[in-house]
């Protein structure tokens, strides 16, 4: 017969949880401290929610390591069981993205109004690769995820030294570099993914490259590139738009 | 001075990502030269590497990330010659004794970290595909309990409650085994 309950309340168990991830404020971290060295059943539950967090890491990796994939082609593929929650949290960003602007444009619409209102950060790719290089890859989308967008960037551009070059690590890299602000610089890299025909980052490449062309006012050549995209909806709104503006 | 792994700050996905990639090929590579195949090699590097992990969780092993790697070799060494030794017609072929192991493992605990580690993550396979889903995001990709609930299309105080009720499941399985093991 093992010594532990068969459940804690939820309450004890929000605040063991709260200490294992480091949460606690100073304060609670030493009365909760001072509480574990003379109540040796709290102390034993400590223990076991950490060997069940841990349960939870190593299962998750496993489950990482066995079905993943890596790029073998010139594109990532991304699980299929995600691609709607992709797909779903693009529609609503764009979605949001749109509703703020017709909240907030005014009748002479300029291309950086219009660049603020459409533009929203790619998500991120969840993928792992078993590689070498894949993992560097890895490692730097997980910095990418967290918004540590230099990180990535630091991490994708050795490997680009090295020995990988994809359409997928040239697209990441542009958009990183574009959350960052460098436009001149993103767009370097995003011109080799819209002028790869067999890439799977094309259209987004595509997009991205015009809401560029946005943000520098070059009209023209944003409308060139979303007209390329249709009759993808957001392409479309989006050349619509364009076209009211004077 | 090369600071020690602190894992209350380091994110896990990353640093097991990272183990992985400094110590599997040395593995492989190590189980090869010993007679061993590459699906050896992975199932090996598999458990070597939870059992590290659950060690570094659990405060057993301390130190900075190239001692880390150097206890997963150890281990991933330990291992395979322990299952060459089993082996009668494998004995003659070792190129290393048991013996050379005293300075980062105990091998005597290794067998009991490994049957913890496999009954922990058995337990974790076993609490249904929604609940792993959940507790992965949460706990290995450091997802916030806000965007879990926009993507589980449910309201955050739900995914707090969920999220407690699936850690009571997998505490459950987990205490079932280690009485059924005792």
């Amino acid at each position: 017969m093992n010594k532990y309950r068969p459940e804690i309340s939820q309450k004890e168990f929000e605040e063991i949880e709260n200490y294992l991830l480091d949460t606690l404020s100073l304060a609670q971290r030493v009365d909760f401290e001072k509480r574990m060295k003379s109540d040796s059943v709290l102390r034993e539950e400590v223990v076991l929610q950490q060997k069940l967090m841990t349960a939870v890491e190593l299962g998750s990796f496993k489950k990482d390591t066995k079905e993943s994939k890596p790029p073998r082609s010139k594109t990532i593929k991304i699980y299929a069981k995600k691609v709607w929650l992709v797909a779903a949290v693009f529609v609503a960003a764009v979605l949001f993205s749109f509703i703020g602007y017709l909240f907030l444009r005014d009748t002479n619409s300029s291309g950086t109004d219009l660049y603020e209102a459409y533009f929203y950060e790619d998500p991120g790719l969840a993928v792992v690769m078993s590689s070498t290089d894949d993992y560097e890859f890895y490692d730097g989308m997980v910095s990418y995820k967290e918004g540590n967008y230099e990180e990535a960037i630091t991490v994708w551009s050795n490997l680009s030294t090295s020995r990988v070059e994809s359409d997928t690590l040239r697209y990441y890299q542009g958009v990183a570099l574009m959350n960052l602000g460098k436009m001149e610089e993103s767009a370097t890299f995003l011109d080799l993914v819209v002028g790869d025909n067999e890439s799977g980052f094309q259209a987004k490449a595509s997009w991205y490259r015009a809401l560029i062309h946005l943000r520098k006012d070059e009209i023209d050549l944003a409308i060139g590139l979303l007209e390329n995209l249709l009759p993808e909806p957001r392409a479309e709104e989006l050349l619509k738009e364009l076209r009211k503006s004077p | 001075m090369k600071l020690p792994i602190d894992i209350r700050t380091e994110n896990p996905e990353r640093l097991l990502s990272k183990a992985y990639k400094d110590n599997f090929d040395w593995c492989k590579s190590y189980i090869r030269k010993n007679n061993g195949s590459d699906a050896d090699a992975a199932d090996n590097f598999q458990e070597s590497i939870s059992i590290a992990w659950l060690n570094l969780r659990s405060g057993k092993f301390q130190g900075d990330a190239g001692q880390f790697n150097a206890y997963i070799r150890q281990i991933c060494r330990y291992k395979w010659i322990n299952q060459l030794r089993s082996t009668a017609s494998n004995r003659l072929v070792l190129q290393e004794d048991l013996s050379t192991f005293s300075e980062l493992i105990e091998s005597n605990s290794i067998e009991e970290d490994s049957n913890n580690s496999m009954r922990l993550q058995a337990s974790f396979a076993g609490i249904g595909e929604k609940c792993r889903d959940l507790l992965s995001r949460f706990y290995f990709n450091k997802e916030s309990l806000a965007s879990i609930a926009q993507v589980m299309d449910t309201t955050e105080a739900s995914m707090k409650t969920i999220k407690y009720r699936c850690m009571m499941r997998l505490r459950k399985a987990y205490l079932e085994r280690l009485e059924d093991d005792e």
